[in-house]
């Protein structure tokens, strides 16, 4: 039989019944529409990921310890537990950065510094995450203001907010935030309180002993958010050497305490800055050769990508399950095909049909059902997710956060899907076409 | 007499039915010359629907030897079974068998599509064979729409669509009232006037009596009359 002549006949037959071939063809829609909704949603999860840390330079920043980082063994499960490191840490001071930044290839090696604070203006206030950079990231298009301009200096009392923040804080447009005073409160240790828990052998402290500080700080300008959806928005960013000079307690989290390792002298951490990612292997060793520790962000987030892979996996067992149950619906509908048309499959051998025919032709029937199932299922999916995209967008609008569209489908996900789909209706269709072609002519002329 | 084109050498078959097997034909021995036209008759259960069954190779016998033309039918695997049937076998049922969805038309083009005719060729041949039949203007028409007689003809143009030279016909007057089903009988006898060989397979011989030339009368799967009834 010609092609063209099987898709015909096989597409005649489905349309015969046509209210069973449009229930199994929800089915297997409704199976393709979640594995792409899954699916679309775990590659925009991980799309914001990698635009935020591509964004920010980050593949191109070590983070620089005294001891080994510990978030190693939370990002990559295949490490049980960090060897314990009994040699005496090398101290992360000044004079070694210093060092590290005249390393080639270096372009800025400075402490880390970040801590949470408060910023209030216009009787508003948000929380947010303050970063302190050096002067050098003024170079970096993520860090270039859309309106006002970067730091001059390194002790400028300004900071730079994003765009959403300054909206938040009631500046329309945000551009007019510019130039504007806002105060930043940032926790530091009550010395006052205690004291007095310490003359009261910690009997009746309430509460930890932090206290806010203000800090009157002008808005040097406003940052875009664009390609930093996930923590763009809570983030601002200030001058190192005002950093420096500012009270505060640099943890957002009891997490970051117990990661901190013991104390040492100098800098907790620092972060140092390539200019090339060719020199990443090199400058990585030579930083370690100083008996420091260098952990690349990019080496974290291709922990991090295999942490999006088991979800990715995870969200796409969980539309297999549902793309499964379509397919026993079309190895249903075909069972019941084959029975009905028994004796239509006893003509067919009859006048010359051969078992190969009549198998290929139920195939034919069951692949149909799976291409056009895929089809409405890709749309089903698509406007699925265009609509919890839309309604996503418009809720963080209204609490005053940049859009981030969520979902986010790789053509290869759509190959993907429609691959596995047709696979999966071919072998759902093939038992009962199988069936179908061994049936004894004279057996099925018989039948009622 | 020229070389049989039909011949069934001690060919028996037997089915199981429980603990009890039954003897549909036991040791049947028959040469049917080519062109002719053969009424097999006999009572309920006498063998003759097995009989033809073995000759559309659509069972194989227990026991014997079938040789068709230059085919050897009981040696042939199920693939080469189908071919045979698409090459040399056109049937023709009591019950019609037309695929209820399809149209005349469709339905009379089905061997040729199964045999991978070209769309516009198989066309133009159903056309003509439902004029032949007397059809032409039922062939949009479905089963449903035909009456008894038109959907045998329908069977008819289907059996002879890929130009067999044997017509195997199962009690094809079976359902069809007596009128009908002497014009039946006279397409039939059409058909073998054209040149091919047709062996029909009847409890009533009253209606073939005057066609055809030879009858095989089977009684409890066995040979119990092979006569002329006249020379071609």
């Amino acid at each position: 039989m010609r092609f063209a002549d099987l898709f015909r006949l096989a597409g005649g037959n489905l349309l015969r019944n046509r209210t069973r071939s449009a229930m199994t063809l929800i089915g297997i829609a409704i199976g393709v529409a979640a594995l792409f909704a899954l699916l679309s949603y775990g590659s925009g999860l991980q799309r914001l990921a990698e635009q935020e840390v591509a964004t920010l330079e980050l593949y191109n920043t070590f983070r620089v310890t005294s001891t080994p980082n510990p978030v190693d063994s939370f990002a990559d499960l295949s490490v049980r537990a960090v060897e314990a490191d009994t040699t005496e840490p090398v101290p992360l001071t000044d004079s070694l950065l210093a060092e590290i930044a005249a390393l080639p290839g270096v372009l800025a090696a400075y402490p880390e510094v970040a801590f949470p604070v408060r910023v209030q203006a216009n009787e508003r206030e948000v929380f947010a995450g303050a970063e302190a950079v050096p002067l050098a990231f003024g170079a970096f298009p993520a860090y270039q203001p859309t309106a006002g301009a970067f730091f001059e200096t390194e002790t400028d009392s300004s900071l730079l907010i994003p765009r959403s923040m300054a909206e938040r804080l009631g500046f329309e447009p945000a551009e007019a935030a510019v130039g504007e005073t806002v105060t930043v409160l940032t926790a530091t240790l009550d010395y006052a309180k205690l004291q007095r828990a310490l003359f009261s052998f910690g009997m009746g402290m309430q509460s930890l002993p932090i206290r806010e500080q203000p800090h009157t700080l002008r808005v040097a300008g406003v940052l875009p958010t664009e390609g930093q959806a996930l923590s763009g928005f809570v983030r601002l960013l200030v001058p190192l050497g005002l950093a420096e000079t500012m009270q505060k307690v640099t943890f957002f989290s009891t997490l970051d305490l117990v990661t901190r390792g013991p104390a040492t002298d100098g800098y907790a951490a620092a972060r140092v800055q390539i200019e090339n990612e060719d020199d990443y292997a090199a400058i990585k060793s030579a930083i370690e050769s100083e008996g420091v520790y260098a952990t690349g962000f990019r080496e974290q987030f291709a922990q991090l990508d295999r942490l999006f892979a088991i979800m990715n996996g995870s969200l796409a067992i969980v539309g297999l399950i549902a793309l499964l149950v379509a397919t026993i619906g079309i190895a249903n509908t075909m069972t019941m095909n084959v029975v009905e048309r028994t004796r239509e499959i006893g003509v067919m051998k009859a006048i010359g049909g051969e078992d190969g025919t009549v198998q290929r032709l139920f195939v034919a029937e069951s692949l149909l059902l799976g291409v056009v199932g895929t089809v409405l299922g890709l749309a089903f999916g698509w406007l699925v997710t265009e609509a919890l995209s839309a309604g996503v967008i418009a809720y963080l609008d209204r609490i005053g956060v940049p859009p981030v569209d969520l979902f986010y489908t790789p053509f290869l996900v759509v190959v993907g899907i429609g691959i596995v789909t047709l696979i999966v209706s071919v072998l759902a269709g093939f038992i009962p076409a199988r069936r179908a072609a061994r049936i004894e002519p004279i057996e099925a002329l018989r039948h009622a | 007499m020229p070389d049989p084109f039909i011949r069934f050498d001690d060919v028996a078959r037997t089915y199981q039915r429980g603990s009890s097997t039954v003897h549909a034909l036991r040791g049947v021995d028959l040469a049917l010359p080519p062109h002719s036209f053969t009424a097999v008759v006999g009572r309920s259960g006498s063998g003759k629907s097995t009989l033809m069954h073995l000759l559309a190779a659509m069972e194989r016998p227990t026991r014997g030897q079938i040789t068709v033309g230059e085919w050897t039918v009981t040696d042939l695997d199920r693939d080469a079974r189908a071919r045979y049937r698409r090459e040399v076998v056109g049937m023709i049922f009591q019950r019609f068998n037309l695929v209820a969805s399809m149209d005349a038309v469709g339905n009379v083009e089905l061997p040729l599509v199964l045999a991978g005719v070209d769309a516009r060729e198989r066309r133009q041949r159903a056309e003509a064979m439902l004029e032949q039949v007397g059809l032409s203007d039922r062939r949009t028409h479905r089963p449903d729409e035909l009456s008894g007689g038109e959907q045998q003809r329908v069977a008819i143009a289907r059996a002879l669509i890929h130009d067999p030279p044997l017509l195997l016909a199962d009690e094809p007057t079976g359902n069809l009232d007596s009128q009908t089903a002497a014009e039946i009988v006279g397409l039939l006898r059409q058909i073998h006037d054209a040149g091919r060989s047709v062996l029909v397979v009847t409890h009533n011989l009253s209606e073939f009596e005057h066609v055809a030339e030879r009858v095989v009368r089977l009684s409890d799967g066995a040979v119990v009359e092979d006569r002329l009834l006249y020379a071609a």
